[in-house]
């Protein structure tokens, strides 16, 4: 039985290369399928351009909030924005290749996002004159889910 | 091969947790107050005897009017606007409120007959996180008759903190210059990196104060134009404590980031401290938190934003009282 994915046209862009399944049953049917295949590429590019978004956006605000801080700075704050720059080269590497980004996407957003908001929190407190031990975690989450994310790559 | 909703629903989770945990840190960073350790009775009673005016002028053997005040207005480039005095028989306070590069200073000259009078204070008579109060707050209630705010330790982790001799936090924090108050009333500026707390307090310290730099030292400029620190080389409301010489001492207190007052850099600063004769001066915390009082007024204007003129809330003060 064909599957049809009408609503959701992202969906079937991402799925346009169809391909066959066939199941041969127990009692001597063979049951044949027509399932779409997800196009990792196109997958990855979006990715990419999400990644080079959020690093812009993050540019952006880091300029703002610098521009209101009475000439007092902070690298963290100013070189956070190239965290998800990293991650939109990365995927756009990866586009090439033809990784399941299902579980992989998740890990890599998952980390760059502890990575990005640990340095605009740092750079935010650093700025104050405080800080607060906690901020350890953000790298730590950070590296951990960036090596799940290599653990995933490398499983596929 | 079928598409699973089981990675959206960890990538949701995940980004939930995230934003759950930064809230969490900022609350912890910003809000919620700690009390560590509660200062003592004695301490804060001292203020209470003031408020008697009981001056104890017999026992003082050096009175304040034998040295000579600093007069800010003799500078190259400083115009004196106005002057306020308080003597005692142990205390001798001139505040002058002058103007030099474009700022507004804020000199408070201070002769003393004992160490003793030189002394600190804490928010709430708690030694703690997110524990403050406004410095003319807290001078109100230890009876200062000269304040100006500390080093709010209460916003790192990090660095010496012993008021009135005694050890509240031995962390060292690298590279952290520090400023000590020995009993006697002389000043020395240490490297957290060279000494413990501990040993600190077993050589006579009173007093040490964690945000610096050193300002001067041996009468020398100990920062330089280019240091790179960023709150250094952009202008600034500014407060800084000198020492002249034996029990006398002066506070300065530089409004900015308004119109009216640009601010110093830190090497301004250095400048200003050094061309008033101190032999070691030391940078306090600045910004919104500059604050000056004198005889239960606030005498500079304050402020964070450079629109609102308010005080802020600090962890600490240093006061002659």
């Amino acid at each position: 039985m064909e599957k049809i994915y009408e609503e959701q046209e992202n969906y079937i862009e991402e799925h346009q290369d169809m391909e066959w399944r066939t199941e041969k049953k127990g009692d001597g049917r063979i049951r044949t399928d027509r399932e779409p295949a997800m196009n990792f590429s196109l997958i990855w590019k979006k990715k990419a351009v999400r990644y080079l978004a959020a690093s812009i956006l993050t540019l952006v605000f880091s300029l703002v909030y610098e521009h209101f801080s009475f000439g007092v700075t902070s690298a963290f704050l100013l070189s956070a924005f190239l965290v998800p720059l990293a991650g939109a080269v990365l995927c756009r590497a990866l586009a090439k290749a033809s990784f399941d980004p299902s579980w992989s996407s998740v890990f890599l957003t998952t980390g760059i996002a502890w990575l990005t908001i640990g340095a605009l929190l740092q750079g935010m407190l650093a700025i104050y004159g405080t800080e607060n031990a906690l901020m350890m975690v953000y790298p730590a989450m950070g590296i951990f889910f960036l090596l799940l994310t290599v653990a995933s790559l490398i499983v596929h | 091969m079928k598409r699973s909703g089981k990675p959206g629903t960890v990538l949701a989770a995940s980004l939930v947790a995230l934003a759950l945990f930064t809230s969490y840190v900022a609350f912890d960073t910003f809000v919620i107050p700690r009390a560590y350790a509660k200062t003592t009775a004695q301490v804060q009673a001292e203020g209470t005897e003031a408020e008697d005016g009981e001056q104890d002028t017999e026992t003082a053997a050096y009175t304040a009017e034998d040295t000579e005040a600093v007069n800010p207005s003799s500078l190259d480039g400083v115009s004196a606007v106005s002057a306020k005095t308080y003597s005692d028989g142990n205390v001798s306070i001139t505040v002058t409120t002058c103007t030099w590069q474009d700022t507004t200073l804020y000199v408070a000259d201070v002769t003393v007959s004992s160490a003793d009078a030189l002394k600190t204070a804490l928010a709430d008579g708690t030694y703690g996180k997110n524990v403050t109060e406004t410095t003319s707050d807290i001078a109100d209630e230890v009876n200062a008759i000269l304040a100006v705010n500390g080093d709010f330790y209460g916003a790192r982790d990090l660095g010496y903190v012993i008021r009135n001799g005694v050890l509240y936090r031995d962390s060292a924090s690298s590279g952290q210059e520090d400023l000590v108050i020995y009993a006697d009333g002389s000043f020395s500026v240490i490297s957290e990196d060279e000494v413990m707390a501990q040993e600190l307090l077993d050589a006579g310290a009173q007093q040490v104060l964690s945000f610096g730099p050193g300002l001067v030292e041996n009468g020398e400029i100990s920062v330089t134009e280019d240091e790179e620190v960023g709150k250094a080389m952009a202008s600034n409301p500014r407060t800084a404590i000198g020492i002249l010489s034996d029990n006398h001492y002066v506070f300065v207190v530089a409004d900015g980031r308004t119109s009216e007052s640009a601010g110093f850099s830190l090497y301004e600063l250095a400048e200003f401290m050094q061309s008033l004769g101190c032999t070691t001066a030391y940078n306090l915390d600045g910004g919104g938190s500059s604050t000056m009082v004198f005889c239960g007024e606030v005498v500079n204007q304050p402020t964070t934003n450079g629109s609102t003129i308010k005080e802020r809330k600090v962890s600490d003060i240093i006061y002659v009282g």
